[in-house]
């Protein structure tokens, strides 16, 4: 019975010292309220079990180790009101959880840094959020909820963050003026997903392995330069960037490799599409039905297909480098003076009847568009393509080029050498 | 084969065949595969939600829409292709009806894929009752034809006159409409 007795205590002392559960006496949320406006909350490593609120301009700063767990119908945390401040915490929530969102947040001016989010759903919902910055943000989700919501939101700004396995990354409606920095999202559906937003930035964004890298649709004066949209190819309508319904806005200087669509262009006009590098794609781009647009100095390589079009009016389509092109230049001017144009006979053959898509790049498909050759007029076509790469010469830099010839030198000498010195002396 | 049976046999099969070909054929709408279905309209992917239509087209071409504002859309645009169904979603169970026997609720704040803010119903009675708990405005199928369907268009609009008012500026201060979602 002492025996008993004596294990029992030794259990329940073993227990005590194992109990990192709720490590506060008093909860969370009584600590957060009891902080002065413009004062800072240190939480102590360990699990927290409550959702809990943030309405008052306070700093929340966890040490390492300080997870929040969410398993209840309200978000992890709520934030409302301004200047709230949020570092340091990483949030992991139940499949049972009911929320909508982890952090659901509005007000203007807050700030979130070094968060972590392991979800079921959504992350973060903005709803009427004005001037709050995020950095160093990563989300780990199971495919179903968006890593990011905004809703009327606008002058936010999205830095560092890295988001996997959720439906879009960033899912924007109605939300202006959003800038989107050093941001990498993969293994989801859409990686930047722009809805009726505009002027709308994002920079040097990498958008991997997703179904499309960036879904812009219904936009006015955005720019998205600098980017990286690859690998976007594991579903049928996959593509690196899709533009539709997307007006006087600048496409410059993204890299769109290895996907099944580089860029699928549908109802823009007025845009500005210039530098880009679009390779290894099945195909290079694809337009439907655009007018007034700049498709200058893009270089598109070893795409399957480099280009399919319709309908296109007064854009200004020219001095890009198709490598799938004729070329002659017979002025030396470094332009071909033969066009290069898109038939869009296959495109419509496949609207039609798409099961004709098993035709794609088809020997009898390519006779028999070259046989039925459509209109002058109906044709998308690029008036003069450049001769050669200009967008590589650019990237190689002068002190490339002579490392380059300096090892090609150190090794004819090398060689001279082993055969002037190896050779049989009779 | 005996003769005298032959014709009998033949009449028989020859019947059925006219039987066949005269019974009404049901048609049934064709299941949403989320992985592979895109909009006709607007190309992003198709979830199988209250929010998918589909139109089966007189030759038997079937194309699936995220929003019914879309599928209107293409019938706006293609007023030469001849339409046999169309099917919506009820928005409570998720099951396919026609159209053309559905109820509708238009109201700014509902969320729908594309914006557009119509959701549809069986019947009348859960159109009402959704109204009754939301709001919103009931339209029939004949209503619908004549829907403006624009998307959020006045909110966009008040946005601009707001964004007009304060551009210029680098901290622009922004207000949202009450009646937003």
């Amino acid at each position: 019975m002492k025996i008993l007795l004596k294990l029992l205590v030794f259990v329940g002392m073993i227990s005590l010292l194992g109990g990192k559960e709720t490590s506060a006496d008093i909860s969370l949320q009584s600590q957060i309220n009891a902080v002065p406006a413009g004062g800072t909350l240190k939480i102590t490593a360990g699990n927290y079990q409550e959702p809990i609120v943030l309405i008052k301009p306070i700093v929340l700063e966890g040490e390492k180790g300080t997870v929040l767990i969410a398993c209840n119908s309200k978000p992890a945390i709520t934030i409302k009101g301004k200047s709230v401040i949020v570092k340091g915490i990483q949030i992991r929530n139940c499949k049972k959880d009911k929320s909508t969102a982890v952090i659901k947040m509005s007000g203007k001016n807050h700030h979130l840094e070094n968060v972590t989010l392991t979800m079921w759903k959504s992350g973060i919902n903005l709803e009427n959020v004005e001037k709050t910055s995020f950095r160093n943000i990563r989300l780990t989700g199971n495919g179903k909820g968006n890593g990011f919501e905004l809703w009327e939101s606008h002058h936010n700004t999205f830095e560092g963050i890295k988001i996997d396995h959720v439906q879009d990354g960033f899912y924007m409606e109605d939300s202006h003026y959003n800038t989107f920095t050093g941001n990498t999202i993969s293994d989801s559906r859409y990686g930047l997903h722009v809805m009726f937003s505009d002027y709308i930035t994002a920079k040097n964004n990498r958008s991997i392995r997703n179904f499309t890298g960036a879904m812009v649709m219904g936009t006015k004066h955005s720019v998205i330069a600098n980017n990286q949209l690859l690998e976007n190819n594991q579903n049928v309508n996959a593509q690196g960037l899709l533009l539709y319904d997307v007006h006087n806005s600048t496409i410059h200087h993204n890299r769109i490799s290895d996907n099944r669509v580089g860029m699928f262009i549908e109802d823009a006009s007025g845009n500005e599409i210039t530098d880009n590098e679009i390779t290894a794609n099945f195909v290079g781009v694809q337009i439907n039905r655009i007018e007034n647009n700049v498709l200058t100095g893009n270089a598109f390589i070893s795409n399957v297909n480099d280009f399919q079009a319709t309908d296109g009016t007064d854009n200004n389509i020219q001095n890009n480098y198709w490598d799938g092109a004729m070329k002659l230049d017979i002025d030396g001017d470094g332009k071909s003076n033969l066009p290069h144009s898109a038939d869009p006979f296959f495109l419509n053959l496949a609207r039609e009847t798409p099961p004709h898509q098993l035709f794609f790049q088809h020997p009898g498909m390519m006779l028999l568009q070259k046989m039925l050759k459509s209109p002058a007029n109906m044709l998308v076509t690029d008036q003069e393509p450049l001769m050669n790469n200009e967008l590589y010469n650019q990237q190689q830099p002068e002190q490339t080029k002579s490392t380059f010839w300096g090892i090609c030198l150190s090794m004819i000498i090398v060689s001279l050498l082993v055969i002037y010195f190896g050779r049989k002396r009779t | 084969m005996n003769q005298k049976l032959l014709k009998p046999c033949l009449m028989a099969i020859l019947a059925l065949f006219i039987i066949a070909g005269c019974s009404k054929e049901e048609v049934k709408p064709v299941a949403i595969n989320e992985d592979t279905d895109k909009c006709e309209i607007c190309h992003m992917a198709v979830k199988d939600n209250e929010f998918a239509t589909e139109i089966i087209l007189e030759n038997g071409k079937s194309m699936v829409f995220d929003d019914i504002g879309c599928m209107y859309k293409w019938m706006k645009e293609n007023s030469d292709k001849k339409v046999a169904h169309s099917f919506v979603k009820d928005y409570d169970s998720k099951e396919w009806i026609e159209a053309e026997s559905a109820s509708y609720v238009y109201d700014k704040p509902i969320k729908t894929p594309m914006a557009y803010n119509v959701i549809s119903f069986t019947d009348k009675k859960g159109a009402q009752t959704f109204i009754d708990q939301h709001g919103g405005s009931l339209l029939t199928f004949e209503k619908l034809e004549h829907h403006s369907w624009e998307k959020n268009e006045e909110m966009v609009k008040e946005m601009k006159e707001k964004m007009k008012m304060h551009d210029g500026h680098d901290g622009m201060e922004m207000e949202h409409s009450e009646d937003s979602h």
